[in-house]
């Protein structure tokens, strides 16, 4: 897995490529890029799901550790483009009902800004 | 900097920008109430010496004309706009207040009673007018703030005036008339300043729910009859009309009680007495409202401050009815007046500030206008029934009266303070709960985690996919959707939502599996083969070669077994196995094992556990495995906290596992910790406390402990804001710099505030937190309001100068001040 950190406006995305599997992690998890982002301040996060191939219950974790810490500061985490059968999975897992998914990442970054 | 700004760096509670429109509230007051002042020495005077006490309720009597006035002032009101309004009824005073210099030589002994009805009709108007002219200016937090230097001015209007009256009574008597309309004209330009910097304010200002001045009639309806309907509808404002009608009532009865002393007693120029009398309550209620009101409010609350007022003058009365002297009828009618004109005022005045700005209006057009009054004539025809009773004493029938009212009034006070509180905590609204909690209430993980893992399996194998399905039926969680999701096919030709999910033939056998019977006879009979004896002994064979021929058993083998192992009953002798799995090569043979070593709530795996807490790949795995075993393994986990040779990352993960336990041991340990910890593991402490607290309402939480660290982390805020602030270099200014400043002092806000969310209403403590974070103005107002009523003086006086919007310099200052008094803190 590799991630990318990018900012728009107050806005850090992150650019996640390839699978977010537990045998493919090193000391920098996902969760701990964004604490570390949070902790500098920010509190708006994008989650780009566009080159996600995989996710395990692992990755599950991880993405919800992430919105955890950054709800807990009245920040925001979201996600953007998903693909349709990883979405159909978050809706029945219910993940979505907590987790806000775009299908585009200009529709999340507008409603960073409507919040 | 302005020219009104050179007073008021002294005055810590005018903030900069503030000034030019708290000195002309100031004037605007000073300019009223001085007439008034001396048009009062000159009623009563003139009233006394024409028709003497016993006609007193008589003139009481006449305030219904005077609340018919009010009334039709409010009509008024609704019809024209605010400023030309003020302007027009000072300009009638003033000159109606003049006519009366030719009126008085020339008329029979009657007029008094006309120019009775007249001072009093004067009171009520101009007083009215300025409050509703404060109140569309500032908001609560600036209103309480400012009233006492405003208020100040109008005390020291009628000290002047009163003393003017004094001095000039016997020589220029009627003459006064003059200057009294002379001061009314004066506030006029004042009155149209106000209204200029109101209007230059909101044009600069955000639009928000604060007033806006000058509004136009039709705009907002404030008629007598709205104002009564207002009232009528709302508890609240019921409340506060029974305590104007009370207060009302009382100050009737004490008006006659003093006079009917101090006509008995004074020789000499009654006017000039009441001039000198005037004057000197003044003076005192100038001191007690200029060095004392704020500072009493913001220290004591309004809950106190509104029971103080009550408690004075009853203990007054009662002095009086023993001992009817001219000092006690000075001290009691001093009382009432110099407490009404500051703190009872100031008090009154907040009680308006969280009711709605339209009902606001409308209300106190029908309190303070006509329920005031309509109170002196009830007061009056209570005093003359209590006059015509045959019992000798009038001074002791009235004082009776009085102190029956004086108790009902402390009751309603009473009420007051708890309802304001209350329309304060309702004005805020939490803005956001814990992320955990919401995900526990709303994500039901386990389930999610189980099919991700299901649909991993697929490709995998079909044991694995097999023994996931299982345990989606065994907790009856094999949804409808789930089902679909494994029984669809793929179209031909057609790409399809879910085409692409289905890689494997392993749906198929399951496929007349699913439907509720067929999973409840499934369950059963799994069950019943996992409990034989002779399926013990088999597994065992079996896993004893897989797992010694580990090398040559590939990792979904393996995974295969720690998946089963979770399923089994937890006493099975078979699940001793995951203690291999769980030291497994394999990151995934691992998760499984965690997983099920969880389940089978055995203490032999909790060490294994615990150390897995460590590793982010396992962290959220181990978490919630070591959750499952609850309350039985708090000590162990507190063990761990407290082993300062375990790795920091470690011990911060115990803390998290505490919180998620959540019972009062697991409190007590977190506490502890707390208390004696070196402070690397504070944030992690805190904020596990935090989330038991916000969860559960059982547990409680050492106040002394949480007070001692508390004092700890304002000491650390301060000590970070003033590193970070530099000093100018000579003219004073102070800079604040620092990039890690915000995130810092942020997260020790944080602290600070779950820390008193142990100590007070959870709730109300981040509402607070929340809207002030908001950074609007009402929200921060109503929030530091909430606060304020209900956090003790310490913490409150600790807190506040973090939250106030206090500049820089003087912000350094007060931390500066408030470091000495505090322990040292963490580093």
């Amino acid at each position: 897995m590799d991630i990318k950190k990018r900012d728009k406006d107050d806005i850090v995305i992150f650019d996640i490529e390839g699978e977010i599997r537990r045998s493919d992690i090193t000391d920098l998890t996902l969760h701990q890029l964004v604490k570390d982002q949070l902790e500098a301040g920010k509190k708006h996060i994008l989650l780009n799901f566009e080159k996600v191939e995989f996710i395990d219950s692992f990755g599950v974790g991880e993405i919800l550790a992430s919105y955890i810490s950054t709800h807990n500061l009245g920040g925001k985490l979201k996600i953007a483009r998903i693909s349709k059968k990883l979405y159909l999975i978050f809706q029945i897992t219910m993940l979505t009902k907590v987790l806000e998914i775009f299908d585009e990442e200009e529709m999340a970054l507008q409603s960073f800004l409507k919040d | 900097m302005d020219r009104p700004s050179r007073f008021f760096p002294r005055l810590p509670w005018v903030k900069p920008g503030e000034e030019a429109t708290a000195l002309l509230f100031f004037f605007y007051f000073f300019l009223i109430t001085a007439p008034f002042t001396i048009f009062k020495s000159i009623r009563d005077a003139s009233f006394l010496n024409r028709l003497g006490s016993e006609n007193l309720p008589l003139a009481y009597a006449t305030t219904f004309f005077v609340a018919l006035v009010a009334a039709f002032m409010a009509r008024l009101q609704a019809r024209v706009r605010r400023q030309s309004l003020l302007v027009a009824t000072l300009l009638f005073f003033a000159l109606t207040g003049t006519a009366f210099f030719f009126l008085f030589p020339r008329s029979g002994k009657w007029l008094v009673l006309v120019y009775y009805v007249w001072a009093n009709v004067l009171a009520v108007v101009l007083m009215t007018q300025f409050w509703i002219a404060v109140n569309d200016v500032y908001n609560p937090r600036e209103a309480k703030r400012l009233i006492g230097f405003i208020v100040s001015g109008g005390i020291l209007g009628g000290i002047l005036g009163g003393l003017l009256t004094y001095v000039w009574a016997d020589r220029w008597s009627y003459n006064l008339l003059w200057l009294g309309g002379g001061l009314l004209c004066a506030a006029i330009p004042v009155v149209n300043r106000v209204y200029g910097e109101q209007r230059k304010r909101a044009a600069e200002a955000p639009p928000g729910p604060a007033q806006t001045a000058g509004r136009s009639a039709g705009q907002e309806k404030a008629g007598f009859r709205d104002g009564l309907q207002t009232v009528r509808q709302d508890r609240y404002l019921r409340l506060l009309a029974g305590i104007v009608l009370l207060s009302g009532l009382i100050a009737t009865f004490i008006d006659w009680q003093s006079k009917h002393v101090i006509e008995r007693t004074v020789r000499g120029n009654l006017t000039s007495f009441f001039g000198l009398f005037n004057s000197g309550l003044l003076i005192f209620s100038f001191l007690l409202q200029f060095l004392g009101t704020s500072r009493f409010v913001d220290r004591y609350g309004i809950r106190r401050i509104l029971l103080l007022y009550p408690v004075i003058i009853l203990a007054c009365t009662l002095g009086l009815t023993a001992w009817p002297v001219l000092a006690l009828a000075v001290a009691l009618k001093g009382s009432e007046k110099s407490l009404s004109y500051s703190v009872n005022q100031s008090a009154r005045e907040l009680l308006y500030f969280p009711v709605a700005p339209e009902q606001k209006y409308r209300a106190k057009v029908f309190i303070d206008m006509f329920l005031n009054r309509l109170s002196r004539t009830l007061g009056a025809l209570l005093l003359l029934g209590a006059l015509a009773l045959p019992w000798p004493h009038d001074l002791l029938k009235v004082s009776f009266l009085s102190l029956l009212c004086l108790v009902a009034w402390i009751g309603l006070n009473f009420r007051a303070g708890s309802d304001y509180v209350r329309l304060i905590k309702e004005k805020l609204r939490g803005r956001w709960d814990r992320g955990d909690r919401l995900v526990e209430v709303q994500v039901d993980v386990g389930f999610a985690k189980t099919v991700f893992d299901l649909l991993e399996s697929r490709r995998r194998s079909p044991v694995l996919y097999a023994l996931h399905v299982y345990e989606l039926i065994r907790q009856n969680k094999l949804t409808a959707e789930v089902r679909k999701l494994l029984l669809a096919e793929p179209e031909e030709g057609r790409p399809s939502a879910l085409a692409g999910l289905i890689e494997s033939e392993s749906a198929g056998p399951l496929a007349q599996v699913f439907g509720a019977p067929e999973e409840e006879a499934l369950k059963r009979d799994v069950e019943e083969i996992m409990a034989l004896d002779v399926y013990q002994e088999i597994m065992e064979g079996y896993l004893e070669r897989t797992l010694e021929e580990r090398k040559a058993t590939d990792a979904v083998t393996r995974m295969e077994i720690a998946k089963m192992l979770g399923l089994l009953p937890g006493q099975s002798l078979l699940v001793q196995r995951l203690e291999d799995l769980l030291a497994d090569d394999s990151a995934e043979v691992v998760r499984y094992a965690i997983d099920s070593a969880g389940r089978s709530g055995r203490r032999e795996f909790v060490p294994e556990l615990v150390r897995r807490l460590g590793d982010p790949r396992f962290r959220q795995d181990a978490a919630e495995a070591l959750e499952r075993y609850g309350a039985r393994i708090a000590g162990t986990l507190a063990d761990h906290l407290a082993d300062v040779h375990e790795p920091l990352e470690l011990r911060k993960n115990m803390a998290a596992a505490l919180g998620r336990v959540g019972n009062q041991e697991s409190v007590d340990f977190l506490l502890r910790q707390l208390g004696r910890g070196q402070g690397d593991l504070d944030d992690e402490i805190i904020d596990a406390l935090d989330r038991v607290r916000s969860g559960q309402a059982k547990v409680s939480f050492d106040p002394a402990l949480v007070l001692k660290k508390l004092e700890q982390e304002f000491k650390r805020y301060y000590q970070v804001f003033l590193a970070e602030a530099k000093e100018g270099s000579g003219d004073g200014t102070v800079k604040a710099e620092g990039p890690d400043r915000p995130k810092t002092l942020e997260a020790v806000l944080l602290n600070i505030f779950k820390l008193v969310g142990l100590v007070y209403a959870h709730g109300d403590i981040f509402k607070a937190y929340q809207n002030w974070l908001s950074g609007t103005r009402e929200a921060m107002a109503y929030a530091l309001e909430l606060l304020d009523s209900f956090l003790n003086t310490n913490i409150r006086d600790a807190l506040f100068p973090i939250l106030e919007d206090y500049p820089l310099r003087e912000r350094v200052r007060r931390f500066r001040s408030l470091l000495k008094d505090l322990p040292e803190a963490r580093p």
